[in-house]
């Protein structure tokens, strides 16, 4: 059988006795010892590359055996055969690679001892998929610098409401000069793509908008791309849409005992954004308000979250919010202008966690989260003996809550869960809840409970 | 707009300009041609901008012609891009001399440089990325390309855009790495060493391929040292590791950097280190350093020189950088109506922080990362400026200011609204009026914004707004961009500004040398 061997390896095996000779002062006595001990120090390593889908042998594949900094490598003959010889024996991990396979799509262990001094392995390499294709803009020219992402369906698919598909990116690249883009070692599957024009979108006529595969503006009219193991698709082209926005301007309408000579003024940021969480939205950034009026450029339409913050920016390090508020807009075909954001300084929420009479009270922990470009994710706050909590410096916006009862009371006798939450008379979904500012009532938490089944007794 | 200062200027840097401005009467139209074949070129991306964030954009018809209107006078600049040709941008000045304005803009071809990268099996590589580099005017190696380069799954890469030239590749392993860890960066066609690099010509409008990229599998050493951590100092703080910097440096213009993290002891090892000149710089989480806007708040060893052995035994030291506070006050001078001020520290003009004055003209700043900034100061809704500023008893000429903790005295800033209209007249060598240049003013006694700079009209006339004061003055052609540093080497004639009337200035450009 022909084999192929490594030329850099050291072996010890070899090695270590060339060197001992003379270390040893020639002593033939304790060199006869060594090479007279009863177990061997090296082993053989062989096996075989194939193809999982055809199963036929990948000649000229080539293979690794690992074993923490040392690493042996070899090529697979005609036959996908390979072959290590005077291995040191230990724990190898062995891979192997071809091009057009998937990377390390395998990797087997193999352990090689003086019981077992030639192991026998095999491995299988899956061929991997390619998608590639051109992206062009409306009029049909090449569009450099193109941001796409790749993407699937979650696994498992979860429930899918038409119109707000909840796809993952699994990889994501950029077209060359020629438009072109290429995804390759691709496992098998469904693929959405998606294409966004500009990957920094400023406000000026840019009208390409972000594209999905082959030519939709949203997830619910995008199609997938089927590739099967191993093939190449080398034609999924993309067309950009182009389409024209529309502006939303107004003001921020600030305190009215707000001072006028603080960083008001120039602090204040406002944002837009898509209702609608899943849809893509453009690169944006936040724009500045001049003079409590602000504008924001070329929208499509939608139901959009317009915000506004006013920061302390005279703290380097954690600029704080002294003011905020929204605003929801439905765009449409023509310009909103006018929209007036009402900014409220945070404010505190009262809270109580009531437990049903037959539950005993623990401690919870409480955090309400607000889906805001400018706020960041608070620390949850944990319920005191009395069931009370404050919710501090909330900004307006739309909030869930995230309740949990403390991590130590799953050990007592009851499960927890939420029953219903209140603020003030107000029931709260568990969809969420618009805060505008200051709320006139407590939140209150209703919390139930099951007995946990009691531990079975053991029948003798 | 005449006259620009540079308070307004980095005021619009800082802050938006204010929503719908008055469009104006003006046009500006103009062609796209190919500038090898003269062809007219569709399709262009031609984007107009003023000073100011509002930005215009069109794309040029079939002819390649393409037009904006509603434009107001001043200078204007035309970025135009399209595929295949490199970037170009012009600059207009719009006047009512001429309406509408002609541009033409020739667009050069690019060149590419395409090829592949394999390892020594002959086996393509993905992912090995690509870095093209020239050489600089100065000397130096910068990058050719704009944008990441990287093979993809058949190794093959596309270096597009680029202008007429001679480049060098500097090629990472990219997945070759993951095969055999040995695997280095090689510069093309498949050298160790900048010094054993292949230059690549290309022509404009060229395109040259099957540039070959072999890598190679070169061990190099281990550095292993630590960081003297201050005392109390923990190597994991708010779930940021510390981190060790390594640097290339002798290259001229082209480094790169590779941090590992320190083990909790502040040891670090720096494994496959290749033969060449390094700088290690500790890089600790905050508070201790605000990322890279500020650098590493540690001390360097600015010049290892690696080998072909083992090194070991490197100590790194580290400074107290804690953020500090800073308290400041404003002295309005007789002439000008007190106003809230807006106090900004820049670095490489951006603004790290910012605040507005309390009635009693009283200002704090909190959190500052310790480090070099630059003051300015601007009245909201008024002409005061920042015109000087003192820390603690220390005058800061050009508004710079190096903050090290922790009480770095009081920041007083001087403001004043008094400005004097200085005119003049730019011509050519040949006395002929120079419309669109610049005449650029340099404080000789530098304070917060030490230069100023006024466009001539079409007569050659401009106007300036400066402060009383001595100035060097002198005619340029094109803006560098160093200039509102005050600091490029002053040339011209010196003038004194005084209040009231001043002579009007005479600038003549001078011939360029043939």
């Amino acid at each position: 059988m022909p084999t192929c061997r490594s030329g850099d390896f050291a072996r010890p095996g070899r090695s270590v006795r060339k060197i001992l000779l003379p270390l040893l002062g020639l002593s033939t006595a304790i060199y006869a010892q060594i090479v007279t001990l009863p177990s061997p120090q090296t082993g053989t390593v062989d096996g075989d590359v194939t193809d999982t889908v055809l199963h036929d042998p990948i000649s000229g594949a080539r293979v690794k055996l690992q074993a923490g900094e040392r690493v042996l490598f070899t090529r697979c003959d005609a036959t996908g055969r390979f072959q290590f010889q005077e291995v040191p024996l230990g724990d190898y991990a062995v891979s192997a690679d071809q091009p057009g396979y998937l990377a390390a799509s395998q990797l087997v262990r193999a352990r090689l001892s003086a019981d077992r001094t030639r192991i026998e392995v095999h491995l299988s390499l899956r061929p991997a998929a390619v998608i590639a294709g051109k992206v062009t803009d409306s009029a049909g020219v090449p569009m450099e610098g193109v941001a796409i992402d790749l993407l699937t369906l979650p696994m498992p698919p979860s429930r899918t409401v038409p119109g707000t598909r909840h796809l993952v990116a699994v990889a994501s690249a950029s077209t060359n000069d020629l438009g072109e883009y290429r995804f390759a070692r691709l496992s098998p599957g469904s693929y959405y793509l998606i294409a966004h024009p500009r990957p920094h979108f400023d406000d000026t006529d840019e009208t390409e908008r972000i594209t999905y595969y082959p030519r939709a503006l949203h997830a619910a009219s995008a199609k997938p791309v089927a590739v099967a193991v191993g093939q190449e698709l080398p034609n999924i082209d993309i067309q950009l849409i182009r389409q024209a926005g529309v502006r939303i301007s107004g003001r921020v309408v600030q305190p009215a005992d707000a001072p006028r000579s603080r960083p008001f003024l120039v602090n204040t940021d406002v944002f837009a954004r898509l209702q609608d969480a899943s849809q893509p939205d453009d690169a944006r950034l936040p724009v500045s308000v001049v003079n409590g009026a602000f504008e924001l450029q070329n929208f499509l339409p939608g139901q959009y979250v317009v915000e506004a913050v006013t920061r302390d920016q005279a703290d380097f390090g954690h600029p704080r919010i002294l003011l905020a508020g929204y605003r929801t807009v439905e765009v449409g075909e023509k310009d909103i202008d006018g929209v007036e954001i009402a900014m409220k300084p945070p404010f505190d929420i009262q809270g109580a966690v009531v437990f049903d009479e037959h539950c005993p009270a623990v401690p919870v922990s409480i955090r309400a989260e607000v889906s805001s470009r400018f706020a960041t994710m608070p620390p949850p706050v944990t319920s005191a003996a009395s069931g009370e909590f404050t919710l501090p410096s909330l900004i307006p916006g739309r909030y869930k809550l995230a309740i949990r009862p403390q991590p130590a009371v799953t050990t007592a006798n009851f499960q927890y869960s939420v029953a219903s939450a209140k603020l003030g008379e107000r029931e709260i979904s568990q969809n969420g809840f618009e805060l505008t500012g200051q709320p006139a009532g407590v939140l209150h938490i209703f919390m139930a409970c099951s007995a946990k089944p009691a531990p079975r007794e053991v029948v003798r | 707009m005449r006259a620009l200062l540079l308070a307004v200027l980095s005021a619009s840097l800082a802050l938006p300009q204010v929503p719908h401005p008055e469009p104006g009467s003006l046009s500006v139209e103009g062609a796209v041609i190919d500038q090898l074949s003269g062809a007219p070129l569709a399709g262009a991306r031609i984007v107009l901008s003023a000073i100011g964030p509002d930005r215009t954009l069109t794309y040029s018809d079939a002819t390649g012609h393409f037009r904006f209107d509603g434009l107001q006078r001043g200078p204007h600049n035309l970025a135009v891009s399209r595929n295949g040709y490199l970037q170009a941008s012009q600059l207009v000045d719009i006047s009512s001399g001429q309406n509408p304005a002609h541009v033409r803009i020739s667009l050069t071809p690019q060149a590419v440089i395409a090829g592949s990268v394999e390892d020594l099996d002959g086996f393509p590589v993905a992912s090995a990325s690509i870095i093209v580099l020239t050489r600089s005017p100065q000397g130096g190696l910068v990058s050719g390309s704009h944008g990441g380069i990287s093979s993809d799954d058949r190794g093959r890469f596309r270096a597009a855009g680029l202008a007429h030239g001679s480049y060098y590749l500097h090629v990472e392993p990219g997945l070759a790495k993951n095969w055999d860890a040995r695997y280095t960066d090689v510069y093309y066609p498949s050298a160790l060493k900048f010094e054993d690099a292949e230059p690549i010509e290309v022509e404009a409008g060229r395109q040259l391929d099957g540039i070959a990229v072999r890598l190679r599998i070169s061990a190099g050493v281990r550095v292993q040292g630590r960081v003297a951590l201050p005392p109390g100092f923990a190597v994991l703080q708010n779930g940021a590791r510390a981190q060790v910097m390594m640097a290339t440096v002798g290259i001229p213009g082209f480094g790169r950097s590779t941090w590992v993290p320190l083990a909790d002891d502040g040891s670090f090892t720096l494994n496959n280190v290749q033969p060449g000149k390094y700088r290690l710089e500790p890089s600790l989480p905050p508070p201790y350093s605000r990322g890279f806007t500020t650098g590493p708040a540690g001390v360097a060893e600015p010049n290892l020189q690696v080998g072909t052995t083992d090194i070991s035994g490197i100590v790194l030291h580290v400074e107290d950088t804690m953020p500090l506070d800073l308290a400041g006050t404003l002295l309005f001078d007789a002439a000008t109506k007190p106003c809230p001020v807006i106090v900004q520290l820049m670095q490489n003009r951006a603004v790290q922080g910012q605040t507005a004055s309390l009635d009693d003209g009283s200002f704090a700043l909190r959190n500052i990362p310790p480090g070099k900034y630059r003051l300015h100061a601007t009245c909201i809704g008024g002409r005061a400026r920042g015109v000087s500023a003192r820390l603690g008893d220390a005058d800061l000429p050009y508004g710079e200011l190096e903050l090290k903790g922790p009480n770095p005295g009081t920041l007083a800033i001087s403001m004043s609204s008094v400005t004097v209209r200085v005119e003049g007249l730019i011509v050519d060598s040949a006395g002929q009026p120079a419309p669109g240049k610049y005449a650029l003013f340099q404080a000789v006694k530098p304070g917060l914004d030490p230069v100023a700079m006024a466009t001539a009209e079409a007569s050659g006339h401009f106007a300036a707004a400066l402060r009383p004061g001595e100035y060097r003055v002198w005619p340029a052609a094109e803006l560098p961009a160093s200039f509102w540093d005050g600091k490029d080497a002053p040339h011209g004639q010196l003038v004194t500004i005084v209040q009231g009337e001043n002579p009007p200035l005479r600038l003549v450009i001078p011939a360029v040398p043939k």
